[in-house]
């Protein structure tokens, strides 16, 4: 069964020993952003700031979802459930999208409170200045960003972050590069300003997949749906032509300026740096804000791994590359692109011996949606277990040969946040890719040049194994996890 | 617990023109509020005795310098 709203989830998540609601005062100001920021780097559970200063019957959750734990906990899953369950069960349910179901405005608790036209106003919510050194006060790091395509109709959820600025704007970046931008690209050139919809504390699986990298022209919406196994609920917003789901916390609604601009950034990114600093970004203008009686304002800190953004990785762009490499014909085992990663590794073992096998498995990762912007993929054979970085470490000292089996591309794709561009080439967006193919060469007799790995598992007969594993406790060992 | 004064964003610390009278945005470190000021700028508290703390950040929102500024703002703009 799914969760109705975030505040469902939020009990879920207490039953669970994953909640730390917090009734000392804590600041807005930094205070709130530090403590989020630990609990991610020590997988802490998410804490839920019950008293804000300044902020009387306004409450933050920092760290939504910030373990593979709490995401199984937002699909309704065990928690215990391992990454490389939780990849099959992506694959399974996204084959049947659910679409949304839209329900009447009584029945959507976001419109609670609503606030048109002059009574709008951004500044009463509890928006934390979250690292120090950001350009402003984030309203906007763990929503669902909702425009749509004027020529094709096709609504894009994504998660983009947004600054406030008056109690009437916010500035965001709007980059080509995202489907927001690929929207924006047909409202500027004609001076049209584009009606966008902020969703701020959405159910859990919607806020989830907002931040995923899925494919141009699939409705979001119906991806969360299947991952819940029930439709989402939406309502029609105030002001502009768009649905937003019923159960969100704060829905901001309005347009972005095809002309005005003002600063936006410098913020704390998920590749651990602040990394693409202060620029001009389009001025989005609010025309009405919905919310909820005592909204919680969702809050994602990024920075060093492990936040929300790197589970997205973790999950969609493992299971997505997983199926593409499976439809293009690879004998794929499995593909973890590791959350600590950021989105710029993948990691893909393959079974069978197939010449050239790692330049096919890198072609297709690098020509999809998906992996395009991840300059570093590893390939190695199936004895490694891709989801143990120590394995896949060690397949790379012994595999792969430094000089052979290191294939750089001096040219390609790049994004600003790839920190070791310099930076003439992060602004000119100029990348650069390497492989590793960390596979024996298939040229290599089996039984005269392939050393034999030396483990537990592949070295001893399985009787012994057997016979150690049934003894360990009376040799003194704790129980083996 | 926090810093106080204000804070301004720059390219290069060598962009503050010390003594000089200049317009600039900067923002009250407390509450973020920005504002166009005109303003004097100093990196030594005795040149500008009378100023308040200006923490100078680079564009991706580094201190440039430990130490805080002074700034003595002049008016509004």
């Amino acid at each position: 069964m799914a969760f109705k709203d975030l505040r469902a989830y939020i009990s879920a998540l207490e039953q669970y020993g994953e909640l730390k609601r917090i009734s000392k005062e804590v600041d807005w100001n930094l205070e709130a952003g530090a403590i989020t920021r630990l609990v991610y780097e020590k997988g802490l559970p998410s804490p839920l700031f019950e008293n804000v200063k300044d902020y009387a019957g306004y409450r933050i959750l920092g760290a939504p979802i910030s373990t593979f734990r709490k995401l199984n906990i937002a699909l309704g899953l065990s928690p215990e459930t391992s990454i490389r369950e939780l990849i099959d069960i992506y694959l399974q349910r996204k084959d049947n999208l659910i679409k949304p179901v839209i329900v009447d405005k009584s029945q959507a608790p976001c419109k609670e409170n609503i606030n048109i036209g002059d009574q709008v106003d951004l500044l009463k919510f509890p928006a934390p200045m979250i690292h120090d050194g950001d350009g402003g006060r984030y309203l906007c790091t763990w929503q669902v960003n909702i425009t749509k395509d004027p020529d094709t109709g096709w609504v894009n959820w994504g998660c983009y972050r947004g600054m406030v600025t008056t109690r009437n704007t916010l500035t965001g970046s709007v980059s080509p590069a995202k489907h927001i931008g690929s929207h924006f690209q047909k409202y500027r050139p004609k001076k049209n300003a584009m009606p966008f919809a902020i969703a701020i504390g959405p159910e859990p699986v919607s806020g989830f997949i907002a931040g995923a990298r899925v494919a141009a022209n699939l409705y979001e919406a119906e991806l969360a749906g299947a991952l819940r196994q029930e439709p989402v609920e939406l309502v029609k917003c105030e002001t502009v032509d768009l649905e937003v789901p019923a159960t969100a916390e704060i829905v901001i609604e309005g347009e972005i300026s095809p002309t005005e601009t003002d600063w936006e950034g410098p913020f704390g990114e998920f590749v651990g740096y602040s990394a693409t600093g202060r620029g001009q970004a389009p001025v989005w203008k609010v025309t009405a804000v919905t919310y909820r009686n005592n909204p919680i304002l969702t809050m994602s800190n990024t920075g060093v791994p492990v936040d929300e953004y790197h589970l997205d990785v973790g999950l969609v762009r493992s299971a997505e590359l997983y199926a593409r490499l499976r439809s293009d014909g690879i004998p794929v085992r499995a593909v973890n692109a590791p959350p600590e990663g950021v989105g710029f590794l993948i990691i893909v073992s393959v079974s069978g011996r197939t010449p050239n096998i790692a330049e096919r498995v890198t072609s297709s990762i690098w020509g999809a949606v998906q992996g395009a912007n991840a300059p570093f993929v590893f390939v190695v054979d199936d004895d490694v277990d891709v989801f143990d970085i120590w394995q896949v470490l060690h397949a790379m000292v012994t595999r792969c040969h430094p000089y052979r089996d290191i294939w750089k591309v001096k040219r390609a794709s790049g994004i600003p946040f790839m920190t070791f561009l310099s930076p003439y080439e992060r602004q000119q967006r100029l990348g650069a890719k390497v492989y590793f193919d960390c596979t024996w060469p298939t040229e290599w007799d089996p039984t005269t040049d392939i050393p034999p790995k030396i483990s537990f598992e592949t070295n001893y007969p399985k009787e012994v194994q057997e016979h150690v594993l049934n003894n360990w406790e009376n040799y003194g060992f704790n129980k083996l996890a | 617990m926090f810093r106080t004064g204000y804070e301004i964003f720059v390219r290069k610390l060598n962009e503050l023109e010390e003594g000089k009278e200049s317009e600039r945005e900067v923002r009250d470190a407390q509450t973020y509020e920005r504002k166009q000021v005109r303003a004097l700028f100093s990196s030594s508290p005795e040149k500008l005795p009378d100023g308040e703390d200006l923490w100078v950040r680079g564009m991706l929102g580094q201190l440039l310098d430990n130490k805080p500024w002074k700034i003595k703002i002049l008016s509004e703009v």
